[in-house]
């Protein structure tokens, strides 16, 4: 069987904007969001359910999964799936060849699609930092001033959701795609198209968010909390949609990432010589795989309540919002390791590299990921412990929430031990990676006060949470985040980031996170609620130092874009092929890496890490190997 | 050592072993997709918020159980003939996938069926949301499973696959089915029997 479809002849560059692109699916999105309003529209008609509403849920539903349909179809996502269904060969290849275009289209190649990750996810990250700059202008005065109170909300939400479905995508979708089948000798992923779709989904989903301001905006923060979620205003159709999208996309990508990691490991590449950046990847996956069907399930739920007039969580007609908050946390708290897992994975990635030392106790801090992992599922009531959950249930939930804290601290433990007597290079990746452990220890020992009961009954609600949770999140995935694009954009690029800059980003946003977060404990603790635009005059210094701090934290990032377009675009100093003399297996390839990533399937000899190891043989045989004739 | 370490092309083997675990990974995900109904089942119920699980006070809806019983047969005999059918050699897997594809449609359309001639809808309370809203999506999702077979079976019939592919695909659309039919054994136990 042909596994590969025929290579296509190099167009030029005008030829791709014809034909199934971006551009294509854009104009057809359009169409099919106005022909899907149209036909909601028809059959809320003979509704009276819906015509005893102002709004037409079931019209703006409509008119999003037919601009989904028609946005896919305009990529031609469905070109592949019909071509099946008349018994066409199968192929798992598309469009790798074509210049620039490939990155306006379906594109099979791995590489290809982890760098339009890359700025699709970073297009939208910027949008929610952006948000949460004009929160921090409304919190300069105490009384309502920039935003009426329901305006903050929905920018709060706003900022709220698309953070955390874009940081769901963050780590995974550039570097998890690009660099997943480097690492493990690979020369694609398991399911190529299907890796193609979960990118394209995340800019709809992005875009269908950003509808919610036209269509009255998002009153329930990230979480979409039953009752408000089913009676809020049209808005809430967007989040949900747009939120089930993203659902799919990890869903899909967790079982595109296990079944990759799991199959198509080179030669030699035993459990105990993967990179433990993968050993991340793979335990994320699990929770991708296991956690995102069950939040489409709420969400689809939520959606059939504003829908279809069920009484999932309406308890007037047998239904509970407590439903909603229970399936919702049951995905929600592994989310939060969906986004850490990957972070842990990428500085202890980054360590060994950078102190020039094997990674200590590896075995250790691969139990402490897949701990993470198990437990992560038995936890999740500890978001409910004041929302009257049964007094019964708080002990158990408690313990397992504290249990978790020790495979985390295992991933400490490894750091240290790699640290201690390294050879220390401290290079803005390895400054990134350093910067994660002290965030995430303030974030983890500020969670262990919200998992015991009694602490958490006061601290609930409060800006402690708040200051809690971005440690953990942006302190610690962020971070991560930016160790990796420090570390691995000279590969994906072939060009060599700017270093002055490159610290100059690094000092501005380390001290002006911790100063823009670490005073909202305070705030926290002097009983300052979340998702409120207005707060006691006694807290107004404070909360003007936090936004003079988070103003510079912003612009921290203006310093990353500058770093990134003068290097990539002005200087492009050219990448050597190992500027980090890693022994990482994707960094034994080219620069830039070939369309096949490797000349042959590479045969693994030894692990990783073994830095300063005498005798260690190669990462890896890269070239060709005399296979022993059959007898011999 | 490896053979296939020093050669330019994938591994033969590799394309059907992706799809075996691929196809575990994506049953497990589906079967999660539906905890939240059965969760959703047995909390409401408990609950009984309002007094209204069952329905409103003079209207309880009740399920036609000769429907159910219908979709399940098909369902479960679907996925019975499927399993065998992938580990039948040459191409006798091929009249007893097409009987598979046949049942999993009868069940799809068993459901229209019982939707258009229901008695009760969506707005009926607890239990009217959960059973349609888990009938419903597991029809959608059994629809999308027969398509998967059915692309298998055309290319199969085509001549444009080759045998290891075929065998390993309709194994991981028997597997992906079983799962499924063990779903709609667990929604026909709770939704027309213990609900």
């Amino acid at each position: 069987m042909t596994t590969y479809a025929a290579e296509r002849p190099l167009l030029p560059a005008w030829r791709g904007l014809i034909g199934f692109n971006m551009f294509t699916a854009l104009a057809l999105g359009a169409g099919g969001w106005f022909l899907g309003a149209w036909i909601g529209g028809q059959i809320a008609v003979g509704n009276d359910y819906l015509i005893a509403t102002d709004q037409n849920d079931v019209g703006i539903l409509m008119g999003y999964l037919f601009g989904l349909i028609g946005w896919l179809g305009g990529l031609g996502f469905f070109n592949y799936p019909v071509s099946r269904l008349l018994g066409r060969p199968a192929t798992v290849r598309e469009k790798e060849s074509g210049g620039a275009a490939r990155y306006f289209t379906l594109c099979t190649d791995h590489k290809v699609v982890g760098i339009q990750y890359f700025f699709g996810v970073g297009i939208f990250f910027f949008i929610g930092g952006l948000n949460a700059m004009l929160m921090r202008t409304e919190l300069l005065r105490p009384v309502e001033r920039a935003w009426p109170a329901g305006q903050y909300l929905s920018l709060m939400s706003l900022h709220g959701t698309m953070m955390i479905m874009m940081t769901s995508a963050f780590i995974l979708g550039p570097f998890g795609n690009y660099f997943v089948p480097l690492m493990i000798g690979a020369r694609r992923m398991a399911f190529p198209r299907i890796e193609a779709l979960t990118f394209w989904l995340v800019p709809p989903a992005g875009l269908i968010l950003l509808s919610a301001i036209a269509f009255g905006g998002i009153p329930t923060g990230w979480t979409g909390y039953a009752p408000l979620g089913t009676e809020g205003r049209s808005g809430m159709d967007a989040y949900i949609f747009a939120f089930m999208l993203i659902g799919l996309s990890l869903t899909l990508t967790g079982i595109n990432l296990l079944t990759t990691i799991l199959t198509m490991r080179a030669p030699g590449l035993t459990w105990t010589r993967l990179p433990i950046f993968v050993w991340g990847v793979l335990s994320t996956s699990i929770l991708m795989a296991l956690a995102a069907p069950v939040l489409i399930a709420a969400l689809l739920m939520e959606l059939m309540d504003r829908a279809a007039n069920t009484s999932f969580y309406l308890t007037s007609s047998g239904g509970s919002p407590y439903l909603y908050e229970n399936l919702f946390w049951f995905f929600g708290h592994p989310e939060v390791y969906i986004l850490a897992l990957p972070g842990f994975g990428i500085v202890l990635e980054i360590l060994p590299v950078f102190a020039r030392k094997p990674l200590w106790g590896y075995k250790l801090a691969v139990a402490g990921m897949l701990g993470v992992t198990f437990l992560s599922f038995m936890v999740w009531q500890h978001h409910l412990f004041v929302s009257g959950m049964n007094s019964g249930l708080r002990p158990f939930y408690m313990l397992t929430t504290e249990l978790i804290s020790i495979p985390t601290g295992f991933i400490f433990l490894n750091a240290m031990g790699t640290l201690w007597h390294g050879r220390i290079r401290f290079t803005v990746p390895m400054l990134f990676a350093l910067a994660f452990f002290f965030n995430f220890l303030i974030g983890g020992l500020s969670g262990i006060f919200l998992s015991d009961v009694p602490s958490d009954v006061t601290t609930h609600g409060s800006y402690f949470v708040m200051a809690h949770f971005h440690y953990t999140i942006m302190g610690g995935l962020v971070f991560a985040f930016f160790a990796a694009v420090y570390y691995w954009l000279p590969k994906m690029t072939g060009v060599v980031l700017n270093e002055r800059l490159g610290k100059i980003h690094f000092w501005l946003m380390f001290v002006f996170f911790n100063l823009t977060f670490f005073p909202l404990f305070a705030a926290g603790f002097l009983d300052m609620p979340r998702r409120v635009s207005t707060y006691a005059p006694s807290l107004q210094t404070l909360n003007d130092f936090v936004s003079a701090s988070a103003f510079v934290l912003g612009s921290s990032m203006l310093i990353f874009i500058a770093n990134l377009i003068y290097s990539l675009v002005f200087a492009r100093i050219p990448a050597a092929e190992n500027p980090w003399a890693s022994r990482g297996l994707e960094w034994q390839v080219p620069t830039p890496v070939p369309l096949e990533n490797f000349e042959r399937i590479p045969i693994v000899n030894s692990g990783p890490y073994e830095y300063g190891v005498e005798g260690a043989p190669p990462t890896a045989t890269l070239g060709p190997v005399a296979v022993p004739a059959a007898g011999s | 050592m490896d053979a296939h370490a020093s050669t330019l092309e994938d591994p033969p083997e590799l394309l059907p072993r992706t799809i075996w675990v691929g196809s575990r990974v994506f049953a497990a995900g589906e079967a999660f997709f539906f905890v939240p109904f059965l969760f959703a089942f047995f909390y409401l119920r408990a609950l009984n918020s309002n007094g209204v699980w069952r329905g409103w006070p003079h209207h309880h809806p009740h399920p036609s159980r000769a429907f159910g019983i219908a979709i399940l047969i098909c369902v479960v005999a679907s996925a019975a003939v499927l399993r065998a059918a992938a580990r039948m050699a040459g191409t006798a897997w091929r009249p007893a996938a097409a009987a598979a594809f046949g049942l999993g449609l009868a069940a799809v359309a068993l459901q229209c069926a019982q939707f258009a001639s229901l008695g009760f809808g969506p707005t009926d309370a607890g239990y009217g949301s959960v059973f349609v809203g888990w009938t419903g999506l597991f029809a959608l999702t059994a629809f999308g499973t027969m398509l998967w077979l059915e692309s298998v079976l055309a290319q199969s019939l085509r001549g444009s696959a080759d045998v290891s592919y075929l065998r390993a695909s309709v194994e991981a659309v028997s597997f992906s089915w079983a799962v499924l039919a063990l779903v709609q054994t667990a929604a026909f136990i709770l939704l027309y029997l213990v609900a």
